[in-house]
């Protein structure tokens, strides 16, 4: 009874996070990832793509699609219906329309090693190696929304396939912008046209989302009052972990999740994933191990 | 199985060193938490995932499911069984 007068009052005074316990509605309308995917830039894409008549900024960001993990209960209701809504989540029934963006882990790896940095979750010196395997464990701060592997099946075997949900590889929205964000606008409803599509995608570069960061970056939610000398917005590349990530984390990674990877386009370069890839699911080994 | 477990409990990998006492094979029934889960403990779960447990039909007993102000069920003391 206590904890529910706690989350009353932080309802009230708007101080709690939506998370798991947002409103959700029946025309909302979630980008999912788990993080460090390409969420922000897809964010920017999509609010870009909506909404021409304003460039988007790291300053309304919130106010045209929020993050249900960084704002309140209350500031997310208060949106403009239809929504759409930025979420790291693990499978949720509710979520009926979803943009999922998966990226290659091994990316996302040292990604969110940088963010972790910049967090100040961990210090500069402390090893990419053990990282990963806290990474590959889920004991990192994102502990809450499950492991890579467990977020992009959770999402994957559920819903792939299915009409109301848009699968987008982040490697994919590198390679050929324009047509990936086209998909989005069809899965939308929205008239893609080729100068509506370029325009999005013009004012979604990284190179204007890293200046926006400079200026912006203290007020937005998820910047402000973290380094600012580790950027938000990286490199937006993919490949990075050829020449970044160790032998053995690379290994361990594909040995986590090489049979999801693998059916996912992403290629095991391992011995240890590519063994790994021919048996069950990792987690179900783990599991009657 | 119970007598299966008396018998082989100390040839199997997932009971050989672990502690005679309590039995792998338990009361093999459903619905024991009603009586020996602490409520608390019980609405800390179903605050996690509630969501997916009433999509799998599983009833909330410590908050409402999928009410209309689903950031308000939490408050609810004890939400109606379905």
């Amino acid at each position: 009874m206590i904890w529910g007068l706690k989350r009353i009052v932080k309802y009230a005074l708007g101080t709690d996070i939506a998370g798991r316990n947002l409103a959700v509605y029946p025309d909302d309308t979630f980008i999912v990832s788990y993080p460090r995917s390409g969420n922000t830039w897809t964010r920017f894409l999509v609010a870009n793509l909506v909404h021409p008549e304003q460039a988007v900024t790291f300053v309304n960001i919130e106010r045209l699609i929020p993050d249900c993990e960084a704002m309140s209960s209350r500031y997310v209701k208060r949106v403009t219906r239809p929504r759409i809504i930025k979420s790291h989540e693990y499978f949720d029934p509710r979520y009926k329309k979803v943009i999922y963006i998966v990226r290659d882990p091994r990316d996302v790896a040292l990604s969110y090693y940088d963010f972790s940095r910049k967090y100040r979750h961990i210090e500069d010196s402390f090893p990419l190696t053990r990282f990963v395997s806290e990474f590959v464990a889920g004991r990192l701060s994102s502990f809450d929304w499950g492991t890579w592997g467990e977020n992009v099946s959770s999402w994957f075997y559920t819903r792939n396939g299915r009409p109301e949900f848009l699968l987008l590889r982040y490697e994919d929205m590198l390679s050929n912008t324009e047509g990936e964000l086209g998909k989005v606008a069809r899965f939308l409803g929205i008239e893609s046209t080729r100068e509506r599509l370029t325009a999005a995608v013009e004012r979604s570069t990284a190179d204007r989302m890293r200046s926006l960061e400079k200026t912006q970056g203290d007020k937005w939610v998820s910047t402000k009052d973290k380094r600012s000398d580790i950027p938000f917005v990286r490199t937006a590349s993919s490949g990075l972990w050829k020449e970044k990530l160790p032998a053995v984390s690379i290994a361990e990674i594909e040995s986590a999740w090489g049979p999801l990877m693998r059916e996912l386009g992403y290629e095991l370069t391992s011995s240890a994933g590519r063994s790994g890839a021919s048996l069950e699911s990792p987690e179900l080994v783990k599991e009657h191990s | 199985m119970r007598k299966l477990e008396k018998a082989q409990s100390d040839k199997s990998s997932l009971t050989k060193d672990s502690r005679k006492d309590l039995s792998f094979v338990r009361a093999a029934k459903s619905g024991g938490w009603r009586s020996d889960l602490p409520e608390q403990f019980a609405a800390q779960i179903e605050a996690k995932w509630g969501h997916i447990m009433t999509f799998l039909n599983y009833p909330l007993v410590t908050r409402e499911a999928g009410g209309v102000e689903p950031e308000l069920a939490g408050f609810m003391p004890s939400g109606p069984e379905r």
